[in-house]
């Protein structure tokens, strides 16, 4: 659902005025790179794909579907972009495995490195998704926008993540 | 699974820590973005206020012309399908989901679709468009699957079958979480679907089973047949209470048809094993009765055409492209090319019966209860998917090849 300021925003942003992008995008940057070192894991490679999501957001509003919230489409770009530096040859070979987080300074409890653990095993769209709704907060509707996905199936992928870590979790538990 | 959502919020915070401060970021790109697209604005900006215009007229337009017509009480549309179909656009001041509801007998046969401005309101319309309004005001947001009557339809979420009205008449089996493995029975009344012991299966997979439920009756389970596993998985194609039997397919993991069954629901034999015929399969669908089964690029055919199998294994005869979609009694078939043409063909003698507008491609294709007539559903790449479901057109096809064109720029639920 779009609010009318923000499609008022869009519009203006889209007419060229750069209050308005800035208000519209703005607030989206932190967690777009949030997102971007949760895929990549590197402070550096996560501020280039969000500066490049900044950027590339900035070119193409005008390709913003009406009615796609601003939201889930910018953590769509980040996330196409993530993908693209994963993709990269210098990416792969100077990463450790694919959806390992950094190293921790200091030793965390049991329970929480099998938890982290268990989020590092997770294929990696399947993270994402998790990400997206229970750490940024994005409803089931975002997420699904921001991944391409029917909201049905965001919402199998997320209950589908949340079993893995958790398998005793009953049914009914299902976001 | 709030325990869970905590856990996660923390185990994410305690990863994000070590992103540091972000102070200052904010700005830092905002500036470095609009620096990086200084030279080209003014022309991007006037090409995006341009188009900007003609995509919010389009979809204006799009939705106030669905509107008005299925508002009317004649047909929706009666234009004849051209490479083009064109719109005499009448600016609406504010587009409203549609009020008035259904008003045809319970029996007589519709399409359900998303209503075009609340996507979770079910909206109907016969098939020769001469009545159209409300089913349901909510229940569509996460998809839906109705008969082939459109008379009662399964809901995604609580498993629950509705009729026309929108009220819960019966509960399908929810042992599978998965989605919709089911398919609706011939009659109507009854719902095939396969489920399995764990709402998420296992990697390596766990028997699935066969059963049926209708609105009034127990569900059974009718046989074990086919798997569900964590990245595969198995559903129904076909299911006829009439003939006594439904089409059960094992998809790969990549959706090709790996395997397919034909089960006698009244006993739950297995009355045919593709794996024991040597068939390899791959792409599989089959009429409602299950009396043809249509097999893309499989063993017994070349790559790029379609064999169709009798129930019994038999070759019937091949179809150029791949058959997307069966007519009610199996003669007409909705087939696609490698170009992505759409087309409807007689494939017992290979006659062209209609070809689609140049430019629209397939979505899916529902057959007309009882007669030879198809509805077709093609995307066109002008609409903006705003919603759970991608715009479609609707054409109804018969077999002289007249077509009418019922349904514009809707989200269809078959």
């Amino acid at each position: 659902m779009v609010s009318n300021t923000e499609g008022s925003l869009r519009d203006r942003a889209m007419a060229g005025d750069e209050a308005a992008f800035e208000a519209l995008a703005g607030p989206l940057i932190e967690p777009g790179l949030r997102l971007a070192y949760s895929m990549l894991g590197d402070r550096s490679e996560a501020e280039d794909a969000t500066q490049e999501a900044v950027i590339r957001a900035w070119r193409k509003l005008h390709q913003l579907r009406p009615g796609t919230p601003v939201r889930a489409w910018f953590f769509a770009i980040v996330a196409n972009q993530c993908r693209n530096v994963r993709r990269t040859r210098w990416f792969r070979l100077t990463r450790i495995e694919p959806g390992q987080y950094p190293a921790r300074p200091s030793e965390p409890d049991v329970e929480h490195l099998d938890l982290e653990r268990g989020l590092a095993r997770l294929p990696e769209h399947d993270r994402q998704a998790l990400f997206m709704h229970f750490y940024l907060d994005l409803p089931i509707e975002e997420v699904a926008a921001a991944l391409g996905l029917s909201p049905a199936a965001a919402k199998a992928r997320i209950y589908r993540a949340c079993h893995r870590l958790r398998p005793d979790l009953v049914q009914e538990d299902a976001p | 699974m709030n325990d869970l959502q905590r856990e996660l919020r923390a185990a994410f915070d305690r990863q994000q820590a070590e992103l540091g401060d972000t102070s200052g970021l904010r700005q830092r790109m905002l500036r470095k973005a609009m620096a990086a697209n200084e030279p080209r604005r003014s022309q991007v900006f006037r090409t995006a206020v341009g188009l900007a215009a003609v995509l919010v007229a389009a979809a204006a337009v799009g939705t106030t012309v669905i509107i008005r017509e299925l508002s009317h009480s004649g047909p929706a549309v009666t234009s004849t399908p051209s490479a083009s179909p064109s719109l005499n656009p009448t600016p609406s001041a504010a587009a409203t989901p549609m009020a008035q509801t259904l008003h045809v007998p319970l029996t007589t046969p519709v399409m359900l679709f998303h209503d075009p401005v609340a996507s979770d309101q079910i909206d109907g319309i016969t098939w020769d468009g001469t009545a159209s309004g409300r089913v349901a005001a909510t229940g569509g947001a996460f998809g839906l699957l109705p008969n082939p009557m459109g008379t009662l339809y399964a809901g995604f979420s609580g498993s629950g079958i509705y009729d026309r009205s929108g009220q819960l008449v019966a509960r399908y089996d929810s042992g599978n979480q998965k989605g919709f493995a089911g398919w609706w029975a011939d009659d109507g009344r009854h719902y095939c679907q396969l489920v399995s012991a764990s709402a998420l299966p296992p990697a390596g997979g766990e028997p699935a089973t066969l059963r049926l439920s209708a609105p009034g009756e127990t569900s059974r389970a009718v046989a074990q047949v086919g798997s569900m596993g964590d990245q595969f998985g198995a559903g129904v194609v076909a299911c006829s209470v009439l003939r006594d039997r439904a089409m059960v397919v094992q998809w790969n993991a990549d959706g090709s048809s790996r395997q397919f069954w034909v089960v006698q629901l009244s006993t739950g034999r297995i009355l045919l094993d593709s794996a024991r015929l040597g068939i390899t399969m791959r792409q599989i669908v089959a009429s409602a009765d299950g009396q043809y089964i249509a097999d893309f690029g499989g063993s017994q055919g070349p790559a790029d055409e379609t064999t169709i199998y009798s129930p019994s294994g038999s070759v019937l005869g091949h179809a150029p492209g791949t058959v997307q979609a069966f007519s009610w009694d199996g003669t007409l078939v909705v087939v696609t090319g490698s170009d992505g043409s759409v087309s409807v063909i007689r494939w017992r003698d290979g006659i062209h019966v209609w070809n689609a507008p140049h430019g629209l491609t397939f979505y899916d294709a529902l057959p007309d209860p009882g007669s030879q007539q198809l509805a077709v559903a093609l995307r066109n790449t002008d609409y903006q998917q705003t919603g759970g479901f991608p715009p479609v057109d609707v054409y109804v096809v018969g077999p002289d090849g007249q077509a009418t064109q019922l349904l514009k720029r809707v989200e269809v639920a078959f």
